[in-house]
């Protein structure tokens, strides 16, 4: 087989060089146009209100306060965090538990009206009734200003489940036969055999789980009526949109905002470092069919 | 064996759908008979308004709970408070109104969607309970009131005065470039004025993305932006007019000459104001009583400057008025409320005594602020919670308070006698303001938001120069023939 570099080893092609050279200037222009933005939040986040007012773009700092981060914190931020951490806790617990099951036993080749099941489950990612009607069968369950609404409701994503569903479908069948002869029940099949070798899956559906739990706020507003139980997207997004009102006197500058947006960002960007390579590799696994 | 676990599973799988469908039923029972209203036991009541009407804006839930505790006591009531953020009130009041209609909810932009909750039976007439209120008809006049009747009958109140607005522009960039305008120019007047800021490194005139800000610009052509009212009491097309037209070619001058603001489209409320204190633009449109708040916060950015209204633009043919906004928020009582009494005490005490007033735009003392050597200061929870202790808030409210209990802050003081003066002169040059009555032309009712949609992308079209009027105009007629435009007047003016 004839290598494309061939010379002696070490030797490196002009053409590779060139290559190298292009590859780095592409992926330095694509890091900087994702960095740069960041750059700039984190800078006006810290930046005084009077060289916000006076600059449209602020990448160099001119003065540092941490005076909008003092706010946040001193805005009932801690308290809203709490729910947040709660809601997404729990929900995820259960969306996890939930999702597992489901896709083990969907995976199932004689699962009993398996077309049928699979077919009304795809069924939901399509046909949508809208908020009204979704409002309508929470409250009638009595789950109305209830962190139950955010749970219960949204417990199951069918494009999680299908991902699940599709990766314990890979999983050789002659592992699982083989713990059925050693008189395994299928529960124990389901939490000593196949949970354990599904582990990519289920933290990168975990993470995906999280992420939607944590920003969930259309349904806090929704389905919560106590401003004590709100989450912390709806507080900051509050404290964010007070001077959007046409008659609020609420100061308007955006070094508050690119603060608001910092908090917001911190908490998935301190989980997900743990769960990277699980992430990345679980995409491309729940994807494989047998 | 297997078998057996496999019918088990299925029986699991239908109880759990069964359960589930279950929850769908019709609730028609009433989970209590929360109403008793014995001498002892409070009325309840839910009372829906967004989360920064709570006392001085200020978003805590503990602040919010002491401003309930107070309203509770003064009217004997036992209130739920659903106080949704402002920027999502309208899908969660839109959401509640199908089956949980608080009995007490405030309505925002009433002058077009009033007449659309009172004809699907949400709110409930007012006609008897206004009449026991005195503090309401006293201070009301009955030509807004007039605004929120629905076949004759009252079915909300104003929660603020009328509002309007006005070009606010900065001094110090009019001494620079040596703009000399009046504060009732001419069209004319004002597009040579502007004409001399473009190209000295600031704005000359930023406005919003709200296109409904735009019969400011409107009026001095005799033209009115959307469906208005002509000599003879008759409904017509106000966009589809010479004169709407000329409105619009007047401002697709202003943006193609760098005079209005290239960014306008995406500019929210918040960005023209920060442009204008900042200094970043030399005139907004913006509310009557906004002259203290522009000082205070070009101050706080070392920005500093007089600012100096412009009331109303003057046309060719003398027409004139500025943005009049008439009746934007309303106060509501639900039409299944069970005591409407009680509703309208509420009412009355939160937004039409002093106390209650003083209540909704500073809080609790002691909790929201305090008294330090005569000068209200905010406490360090309000303060953290966006809280704003502001005369300009009072300036929107029916009662007028004569004293405070405090001293402002020195600026506020020395300022507020000139605000007071250009609060009572933008009075004197209110705009026109028709209201179209709901329940009257079905079609109407159905086609109402898309025909406010068209007209806004129509106007916008033309301002950014993409399309020309005539053009404009062309797509416009073919939507008015699409609704059955031409039939939905018919129905109104029957």
């Amino acid at each position: 087989m004839k290598r494309m570099n061939s010379g002696p080893v070490g030797y490196v092609s002009v053409g590779r060089k060139i290559f190298n050279i292009s590859n780095a200037v592409f992926l330095f222009i694509v890091s900087m146009v994702v960095l740069i933005p960041l750059l700039m939040v984190i800078v006006t986040s810290l930046s005084p209100d009077a060289v916000v007012a006076r600059e449209e773009y602020v990448l160099i700092p001119r003065g540092i306060t941490f005076d909008n981060y003092i706010r946040i914190f001193k805005s009932g931020y801690m308290s809203a965090f709490i729910n947040s951490i709660l809601v997404t806790v729990a929900a995820t617990a259960v969306s996890m538990l939930l999702t597992v099951v489901m896709g083990y036993a969907m995976a199932q080749k004689d699962l009993i009206g398996k077309k049928f099941l699979i077919r009304f489950v795809v069924a939901t990612m399509v046909l949508d009734a809208g908020i009204i009607p979704f409002y309508m069968v929470v409250k009638n369950l009595g789950l109305i200003d209830s962190y139950l609404a955010l749970i219960i409701p949204a417990a199951i994503s069918t494009y999680n489940l299908i991902l699940m569903k599709n990766y314990i479908s890979s999983i050789p069948t002659s592992i699982i036969e083989a713990a059925r002869i050693d008189g395994c029940s299928e529960l124990g099949i389901l939490f000593k055999i196949v949970l354990p070798i599904s582990i990519p899956i289920i933290a990168a559906i975990t993470l995906f789980y999280a992420v939607s739990h944590w920003n969930s706020y259309l349904n806090v507003v929704i389905f919560i009526n106590d401003s004590s139980k709100y989450t912390l997207q709806v507080l900051l997004r509050q404290l964010v949109y007070q001077s959007e009102s046409a008659i609020s006197s609420a100061s308007a500058l955006n070094n508050f905002k690119m603060a608001v947006m910092i908090m917001t960002m911190i908490p998935v960007l301190i989980l997900y470092p743990f769960i990277q390579k699980y992430f990345i590799s679980g995409i491309m696994l729940g994807s494989v069919k047998e | 064996m297997i078998k057996g676990k496999k019918i088990c599973t299925l029986l699991l799988c239908s109880v759990m759908s069964v359960s589930l469908l279950g929850g769908c039923k019709n609730d028609k029972q009433v989970s209590k008979d929360p109403n008793n209203t014995g001498s002892e036991e409070r009325v309840k009541l839910t009372f829906c308004m967004s989360q920064t009407g709570w006392g001085g804006e200020a978003v805590d839930p503990e602040l919010m709970k002491e401003v309930e505790r107070i309203i509770e006591e003064k009217t004997n009531t036992d209130l739920t408070i659903i106080a949704p953020p402002q920027s999502s009130y309208n899908d969660k009041l839109n959401t509640l109104l199908t089956s949980d209609i608080p009995d007490i909810f405030a309505v925002r932009k009433a002058m077009d969607t009033l007449q659309v909750m009172a004809a699907r039976g949400y709110t409930r007439s007012m006609d008897d309970l206004i009449k026991t209120a005195p503090e309401i008809t006293s201070l009301v006049d009955p030509k807004y009131l007039d605004y929120l009747t629905v076949d004759g009958k009252l079915h909300a109140v104003p929660m603020y005065v009328p509002l309007s607005k006005v070009i606010w522009l900065r001094k110090d960039v009019m001494d620079e470039c040596g703009v000399n305008l009046s504060q009732t120019p001419t069209t004319e007047e004002f597009y040579n004025e502007m004409k001399k800021m473009v190209g000295k490194g600031v704005i000359p005139f930023t406005f919003p993305k709200f296109l409904d800000n735009l019969p400011f610009f409107f009026n001095p052509f005799g033209a009115y932006y959307g469906i208005g009212v002509d000599e003879n009491g008759k409904f017509y097309d106000g966009f589809n007019t010479p004169e709407a037209k000329e409105a619009l070619s007047y401002v697709a001058k202003l943006y193609a000459e760098g005079i209005w603001d290239q960014e306008f489209i995406t500019n929210e409320n918040a960005i023209i104001r920060e442009k204008l204190f900042s200094g970043k633009a030399a005139s907004t449109l913006d509310y009557f009583n906004r002259y203290i708040y522009y000082i205070n916060e070009s101050e706080k950015v070392n920005a500093g400057t007089e600012f100096v209204p412009v009331y109303e633009l003057v046309g060719p043919r003398g027409d004139r008025g500025n943005l009049n906004e008439a009746i934007q928020d309303v106060l509501c009582i639900s039409s299944k409320t069970k005591h409407p009494e009680k509703a309208m005490e509420v009412i009355k005490y939160y937004f039409y005594t002093m106390e209650g007033v003083k209540l909704r735009c500073l809080g609790v003392e002691g909790k929201h602020f305090t008294i330090e050597d005569g000068r209200i200061k905010a406490t360090e929870k309000a303060a953290n919670s966006g809280y704003k202790s502001d005369v300009n808030s009072f300036l929107l409210y029916y009662p007028k308070i004569d004293n405070y209990g405090f001293k402002w802050d020195e600026t506020t003081e020395r300022l507020l006698p000139k605000q007071m003066e250009y609060v009572e002169e933008a009075n004197k040059h209110l705009g026109s303001k028709y209201l179209v009555p709901g329940g009257k032309s079905a079609l109407y009712d159905k086609n109402l938001s898309a025909y406010k949609k068209k007209i806004d992308e129509i106007s916008s079209k033309i301002i950014l120069g993409t399309t020309t009027v005539e053009k404009g105009y062309e797509e416009y007629e073919k939507f008015w023939k699409s609704i059955k435009g031409d039939e939905m007047l018919e129905q109104l003016n029957k």
